[in-house]
C-alpha cells in the first residue's frame, strides 16, 4: 500500500485561562503560574492536520484539500477563532483548556470527519514558539 | 558497538509549475475538483524538499553520510529534473500522472531510494512542501500498512 501523509497548516487566535475552579488560588498559582491570572490571556495557535491514505488514482490526491479546509473551518476555526476557550470548549479531559485538553477535543471532532478515504493520522498544536502538543493515531 | 540508527535530514529547494487536470473528466468536473489548480496554463510553487536518511555513524567521519554526497544525490535525481520545469510537459513520468504533491513524493522516493541504497544508506522519509501550509510525506511501502487498515 502506498500510503502518503498529507499535512495542512491552519491558524486561529483564542483566549483562555488555566484555572481549576475547585482548587484554591494558591494551588492554581503553583500549578498554572501566570497562565492562571484572572483576566485570562490568548495565543496565536497553529494547527497542523495530517491525514494519510493512498492517493486516489483519479485525482492523484489523498483527499480534496478544499473539502478538508471546509471541515476544519466548520469544526475548529469557526467555533474557536477569536473565542474564549474556557467558554466554548467542553472540558472533558481536564479542568481547563490546556493545549493537551484542546488537542483531545479536536481529535474527537475531526477523527470521523476527515474526507474519506483518507484517515486522520496526526494533530499538532503549536501554542507558542516554545510549546507544541502532538497526538498521533496508532 | 550496536547502536540505534540516526536520522539525518537535508533540505533542497526547486521551483516548478504544474497543472491538475484529469483528461478523462469533463472541464466542469476538473474545475469543481481542482479549483484554481486546474487553470489552463498552469501555475508554480517554490517547493522545499526535506530528505531524511537513516544509518549509523561512520566512525571514520563521525557522519551518517557526507552532506556533500547527500546534496549530489538530491541534485542529480530530483532538482536537475524538476527545477524550473513545467512538470506536466517536461517530466516524462507525469505525462499520464497528475503532478499533485502526493504523486511528486512517490516520484521523488522512487528516484532517491535506489540511489541512497547504492550508497549503503536507507532512505527514511521524503517530505515535500508545496507551500509552508501544505506538505506531503512518504515513508515507503508497508511501513504503516497495518495501521491504515
Amino acid at each position: 500500500v502506498k500510503l502518503v501523509y498529507l499535512t495542512r497548516l491552519y491558524r486561529f487566535n483564542a483566549g483562555h485561562r488555566l484555572f481549576h475552579p475547585e482548587r484554591d488560588e494558591g494551588w492554581n498559582e503553583r500549578v498554572f503560574g501566570k497562565c492562571s491570572t484572572p483576566g485570562g490571556h490568548g495565543h496565536n495557535y497553529a494547527l497542523e492536520v495530517t491525514v494519510r491514505g493512498a492517493p486516489d488514482p483519479e485525482s492523484g490526491q489523498v483527499c480534496p484539500p478544499g473539502e478538508l479546509d471546509r471541515r476544519i473551518e466548520e469544526q475548529v476555526l469557526g467555533p474557536l477563532d477569536h473565542k474564549n476557550l474556557n467558554l466554548v470548549l467542553e472540558l472533558r479531559d481536564g479542568p481547563a483548556p490546556t493545549t493537551e485538553v484542546l488537542i483531545l477535543e479536536l481529535w474527537r471532532r475531526l477523527a470521523s470527519r476527515v474526507p474519506p478515504p483518507a484517515a486522520l493520522h496526526r494533530l499538532r498544536i503549536v501554542e507558542t514558539e516554545k510549546n507544541a502538543v502532538e497526538l498521533e493515531s496508532r | 558497538v550496536s547502536q540505534a540508527p540516526l536520522f539525518l535530514s537535508r533540505k533542497a529547494a526547486f521551483c516548478a509549475s504544474h497543472r491538475y487536470h484529469n483528461p478523462n473528466w469533463s472541464d466542469e468536473r476538473n474545475r469543481v475538483v481542482f479549483g484554481p489548480c486546474n487553470n489552463p496554463h498552469g501555475h508554480g510553487h517554490n517547493y522545499v524538499l526535506e530528505v531524511t536518511i537513516s544509518g549509523n555513524i561512520d566512525p571514520e567521519t563521525g557522519m551518517v553520510l557526507n552532506l556533500r554526497d547527500v546534496d549530489a544525490v538530491i541534485q542529480e535525481e530530483v532538482v536537475s529534473r524538476l527545477d524550473h520545469r513545467y512538470i506536466n510537459l517536461e517530466v516524462p513520468e507525469f505525462e499520464q500522472v497528475i503532478p499533485t504533491t502526493e504523486n511528486l513524493t512517490l516520484y521523488i522516493w522512487a528516484r532517491l531510494e535506489p540511489a541512497f541504497r547504492r550508497a549503503g544508506r536507507k532512505l527514511h522519509r521524503v517530505r515535500l512542501y508545496e507551500t509552508p501550509e501544505l506538505y506531503a510525506e512518504y515513508l515507503g511501502e508497508d511501513t504503516t500498512a497495518e495501521a491504515a487498515s
